[in-house]
């Protein structure tokens, strides 16, 4: 595997795992780690959604130095917001010291966290990080999901391939 | 949380993203786009082995980038 990517990313996972939250890596690193080496320019995650696992990512991404806001006034580190703020939409990108960091609360085109587990796969990364990664399948569904102007074309084709479809 | 359409979401990311992007310092702009072209020599083998259609949205995926780290650069110099 050739990591040439300089997003920290075991540094995200670590993290999140340290905090207990309960996420499966998705996007173009999910790709990139499982399937095809590409250039990504943030680390998008999916969380399961639920009160608790929204406070241990808020602490997580507070450990991470996140900064976000809801508009460009208020912008800040995520350590000055309410608890609570992840509740208050539905995707939110963000600034951390490991690199942009994508949270996803719904994933178009895939029913539930729950469902999307079930086949995802468990990867060690670096210095024994675990990661879970979105399934295939799942990764087909939301490219399949987006408009069609926004979705990758030569990854459509590729997960494709994999499916045998 | 009601579970939003496709096309809802992907405007919500759209605007995320955005946002995001009016708030990356140069600092950070230039470092990042450091790793991006880190990846180049990847991105290249993969674009040698994909469709022409891939290859094009890969290639101006990567001119993006190279602008964006131009722009850097340039901030970075000005700054210093």
């Amino acid at each position: 595997m050739n990591n040439a990517l300089t997003l920290d990313y075991e540094r995200v996972f670590r993290v999140m795992n340290e905090c207990g939250v309960e996420f499966l890596l998705i996007g173009g690193l999910n790709y990139y780690l499982q399937h095809r080496p590409i250039s990504t320019q943030d680390i998008d995650l999916f969380i399961n959604d639920n009160v608790e696992n929204r406070s241990r990512c808020e602490m997580a991404l507070k450990a991470l130095n996140a900064q976000w806001g809801r508009n460009d006034v208020d912008w800040g580190p995520v350590e000055q917001k309410m608890p609570g703020w992840l509740s208050y939409q539905g995707v939110y990108c963000l600034l951390t010291i490991a690199g942009p960091v994508d949270i996803f609360r719904s994933l178009a085109g895939v029913a539930s966290f729950d469902w999307a587990l079930v086949d995802s796969k468990e990867l060690i990364v670096g210095s024994n990080t675990v990661v879970r990664l979105i399934g295939p399948k799942d990764l087909l569904a939301c490219q399949m999901a987006i408009p069609e102007t926004a979705r990758r074309q030569d990854r459509v084709k590729h997960l494709r391939e994999i499916l045998g479809q | 949380m009601t579970k939003p359409s496709s096309e809802d979401q992907q405007e919500e990311f759209q605007r995320e993203h955005e946002k995001r992007e009016r708030h990356i310092t140069p600092e950070q702009q230039r470092i990042w786009a450091d790793g991006l072209l880190k990846g180049l020599p990847d991105s290249l083998a993969y674009q040698a082995a994909c469709t022409p259609k891939a290859r094009r949205d890969e290639e101006r995926k990567l001119n993006q980038y190279l602008e964006l780290y131009l722009r850097s650069l340039q901030k970075w110099s000005l700054q210093k």
